[in-house]
């Protein structure tokens, strides 16, 4: 094991680490958590360190545990539209190996460096969720070490599979709080042989909203269902059709008939497409059918939060229930969360506070209202029962 | 009073006396599911009709620290809802209200008693689908669905019940009603429950609504039908067009005794002489579907198929399924006892599982039919014995059983859709490590610390919750030689 002094401005969401380790192997960081166990140390996992300002920061904080000098780990079973990757490669460099072969983990790389430790510890997913589902519906398998240094897997290699829990669902999403993530397997998808984005845009949120409902349940199989909002400025809707040439230009076909929409069809994806907007984004999920009335309500609700600049930027694929609101650095965050909160949980979600610079964070509800926080609380305890994996930084934990 | 008789008492006084059953002869008809074999009469019988009636029967049963199982349709294949002697059974079936069909926003909001197939005929009006089809669809319930996480054969492209459920409402093992998920919007925050309780065979708290996600009907559907000599040959089609990135949404693969079964029992006509036949079914957009036929065609000819036929028409199409479809029933025309095995494989690995398990059933004088889900690797191997023969159920049986064996020895799972339940108790330390099941039941100790909810099922060896890991003993069948699956 690699242990350095402690760096000079090793942290945690501006909390100092006490030293950072950087394991090599899991045999290795299962030896170092069974002592911090002993030892009753508090430990934030990390490896791209590309989304350290998420969550909220850990209440004790003893080492930081960066996985990114694990051993590097990508078994591609190709006829089996598998793979299996280790946590400390990055999603960018895992499906650059695939597409040699043809393929891809269909999930968008939404912050670049995310590595797959971190795109299963915060389950982000962009536009493709609209086809292929989130993170969590593409993970197999999961091998994790647990709080207590034993190594445990679930799932498996196989596609189909219902045997035992599927504990990777219950660590996708839960921020380094229940164990750490060091290998998975993952299901594969071809990659298209042609791909278009077709853009239209309206000043009624109303004509967007129907134009994502009519693309979403209709029968042109979009792999994309996009809605953005740059301030007060019109609605942009953008699909993404994937298949052969002529399939793709035939089904773009059939959904301007279908919406009677004029797209502007591109083969690359327009500017902003499946990033995340902002410097601090709110995530904000909601019914999908009731997209219309959100969008009126964001409108009435958000007039006069933006200030001046860049203002608010909405984004996400609204097709299934997501939108992200980005606000620039000048914009006050607490309002904006508080109005946004209010319309999604009217159309039937919530919204969270996705990320912020930490002095924009403090004092704010990140989260909102759990479901089942006696039963969240429970799961956090019996992983974790010292409560030194992430104290503090999950809504739950 | 014994505590069931008090238990009755508090039921009856709370919910009526036709909501229990307590009478022997009575309790016998509920002393299995479709895994018949496994009986055991349960020691009281509970009709829930609501979500609070299910919360009271659970509240008394924690009260009085008696075990309770949850049951559907009574159509599981792994014996999940096999009664407790000494526990309550409680009985979902008549809560089958649709609560909400959301055709707009693509969601329904059922009762756990609802009927699988029933949601997509709700949605048929809207043009919408419900897309996990268990075979028993037409009788299976999604609570049952939930618990188990069913698929079907159009899993291959549609997934499973985990990704067409985006909320539930559940009554926890100690009473409590909460919600999981976020209704019908996706990503709640905090821990991803929801995800963790689909396929919990309900160990960990008994669902009482759920809001699942319906798909638009594809515009076009085709199913194609190819004959080959040979398993090995359909089987290297199937690698073939998996290989190809075209994603059929289902394959469907029949061996020379499944043939013949099915020709004996439904005369479905399929190609003469083949010893295996292929289903293949597109669905999406009519260009995508006609370019995936092309391909698909193009690639079982190049491995051998004797006879293409394709189906556009519903009525073409139930043709070309209707052996598939029958087979295991057909099956019983041919033997009059067999097993009904799940196991699954990567799908490469087809060819060579399929001709051990050819040896496998000739050195134990065995016959073994296969019908199965080929595009994702889940075998259904029929095991075909003769009760009244001395000896044939046990060969059987250990046919059967070696069978998972292949499929643990070939990295695949022991189950693919029909769940662990109290059947495949025994396999779980081969294919898991003990950290790996200790791990598994960290979660259930979350929700069920007095281990109430369905106990027996999935773990050969219970945890006991708040124990300090890793200072008991090891299980004998959980160490020696286990079997990992990565």
């Amino acid at each position: 094991m690699d242990e350095e002094a402690p760096a000079a401005n090793d942290s945690v969401d501006g909390v100092p680490a006490r030293r950072t380790v950087r394991p090599e192997s899991t045999e290795a960081l299962a030896a170092l958590l069974t002592e911090g166990a002993a030892a009753g140390e508090a430990v934030v996992f990390v490896t791209g360190r590309s989304k350290l300002d998420w969550g909220r920061p850990p209440r004790q904080l003893d080492a930081v545990v960066d996985l990114s000098a694990m051993e590097r780990v990508i078994e591609h079973a190709a006829g089996d539209l598998v793979v299996r990757t280790s946590a400390s490669v990055r999603l960018a460099e895992l499906n650059a190996e695939l597409a040699r072969a043809g393929q891809r983990l269909a999930i968008d790389e939404v912050v670049p460096g995310t590595s797959i430790g971190g795109l299963i510890a915060t389950g982000l997913s962009g536009p493709l969720r609209h086809a292929f589902g989130s993170v969590r519906d593409l993970l197999l398998g999961i091998t994790v070490v647990r709080a207590d240094g034993r190594v445990a897997r679930s799932g498996g290699r196989v596609v189909k599979n219902v045997a035992g829990y599927d504990l990777g669902k219950l660590f996708t999403g839960s921020f380094g709080t229940l164990g750490a993530i060091t290998e998975a397997w993952f299901r594969l998808h071809p990659l298209p042989a042609a791909r278009r984005y077709l853009s239209a845009s309206w000043s009624e949120a109303e004509s967007a909203a129907a134009t994502v409902r009519r693309v979403a349940t209709s029968t042109a199989a979009p792999a994309a269902v996009e809605l953005g909002r740059d301030g007060r400025g019109p609605y942009a809707v953008t699909v993404l059709l994937e298949g052969s040439e002529a399939s793709v230009a035939a089904r773009a076909d059939q959904l301007e008939a279908l919406t009677g929409a004029r797209f502007a069809a591109g083969a690359v994806p327009p500017e902003g497409f499946g990033s995340l907007p902002g410097d601090s984004t709110l995530k904000l999920t909601f019914a999908p059918g009731t997209l219309g009335p959100l969008l009126d309500h964001l409108d009435s609700s958000l007039a006069g939060l933006g200030g001046p600049g860049e203002g608010l930027v909405l984004r996400g694929a609204a097709g299934v229930g997501v939108l992200f609101l980005g606000a620039g650095p000048e914009v006050d965050l607490a309002p904006v969360l508080r109005a946004a909160r209010e319309a999604a949980t009217a159309a039937g979600g919530g919204a969270i506070v996705l990320r912020a610079p930490a002095g924009r964070r403090a004092g704010l509800d990140l989260y909102g209202p759990l479901p089942a926080p006696a039963l969240q609380r429970a799961v956090k305890a019996s992983f974790d029962p010292g409560d030194r994996l992430a104290p503090g930084r999950f809504v739950a934990a | 009073m014994s505590t069931l008789g008090e238990l009755a008492a508090r039921l009856r006084a709370a919910l009526g006396d036709g909501a229990v059953l307590d009478d022997p002869a009575e309790l016998r008809t509920y002393e299995c599911d479709g895994l018949s074999h496994y009986r055991a009469v349960p020691g009281l019988v509970a009709f829930a009709t609501s979500a609070d009636a299910v919360a009271t029967i659970v509240t008394a049963c924690a009260q009085a620290a008696v075990p309770f199982v949850a049951r559907g349709s009574g159509t599981g294949l792994s014996a999940g809802a096999l009664p407790s002697t000494e526990g309550v059974l409680i009985v979902l079936a008549k809560m089958r209200g649709l609560v909400e069909l959301d055709a707009e926003g693509q969601r329904a909001v059922v009762e756990p008693g609802f009927i699988n197939l029933d949601v997509s005929r709700a949605a048929a009006p809207y043009g919408l689908f419900y897309a996990p089809d268990p075979s028993s669809q037409q009788i299976c319930s999604i609570g049952g669905n939930v618990a188990e996480n069913s698929g079907g054969a159009h899993c291959l492209k549609h997934g499973f019940t985990t990704h067409h459920v985006t909320g539930i409402e559940l009554v926890t093992p100690s009473g409590e009603q909460v919600t999981l998920g976020n209704g019908k919007a996706p990503d709640a925050p905090g821990y991803d429950l929801l995800g963790a309780f689909v396929g919990s065979e309900g160990t960990i708290g008994i669902l009482t609504q759920a809001t699942l996600r319906l798909l638009p009907r594809p515009e076009a559907v085709v199913t194609l039908l190819a004959g080959f000599a040979t398993t090995d040959e359909a089987g290297a089609a199937v690698s073939a067009i998996i290989a190809s990135g075209v994603l059929p949404a289902a394959i469907e693969m029949m061996d020379a005794l499944a043939i013949l079964a099915a020709e004996t029992a439904v005369h479905p006509g399929y190609p003469e002489g083949c010893g295996a036949v292929l289903l293949v079914e597109l669905d999406g957009p009519g260009i995508d579907v006609a370019e995936g036929l092309a391909t698909v065609e193009a690639l079982c000819l190049a491995n051998g198929a004797s006879e293409l036929r394709t189906a556009t028409s519903e009525a073409e199409r139930a043709l070309l399924w209707k052996g598939r479809k029958s087979a295991f029933a057909a099956v019983g025309q041919l033997s009059p006892d067999f097993i009904v095995q799940d196991g699954v494989i990567p799908r490469t690995k087809l060819p060579e599982v399929l001709r051990a398990i050819d040896a496998l059933a000739l050195a134990a004088g065995i016959r073994v039919a296969n019908v199965f889900h080929a595009g994702d690797g889940n075998l259904h191997p029929l095991v075909l014995f003769d009760e009244s023969v001395e000896g044939d159920a046990e060969r059987a049986e250990a046919v059967s059983s070696a069978i998972v064996d292949l499929c643990i020895a070939h990295g695949g799972s022991i189950t693919g859709e029909h769940g662990v339940g109290a059947d495949k108790v025994q396999f779980m330390g081969r294919m898991f490590g003990e950290d790996d099941l200790d791990t598994m039941q960290l979660l259930r100790c979350a929700f069920d610390p007095a281990g109430l909810s369905n106990p027996g099922k999935i773990f050969p060896t219970p945890r006991l919750c708040g124990e300090v890991p890793g200072r008991r003993g090891a299980h004998p069948l959980t160490v020696p030689g286990a079997v990992e699956v990565f």
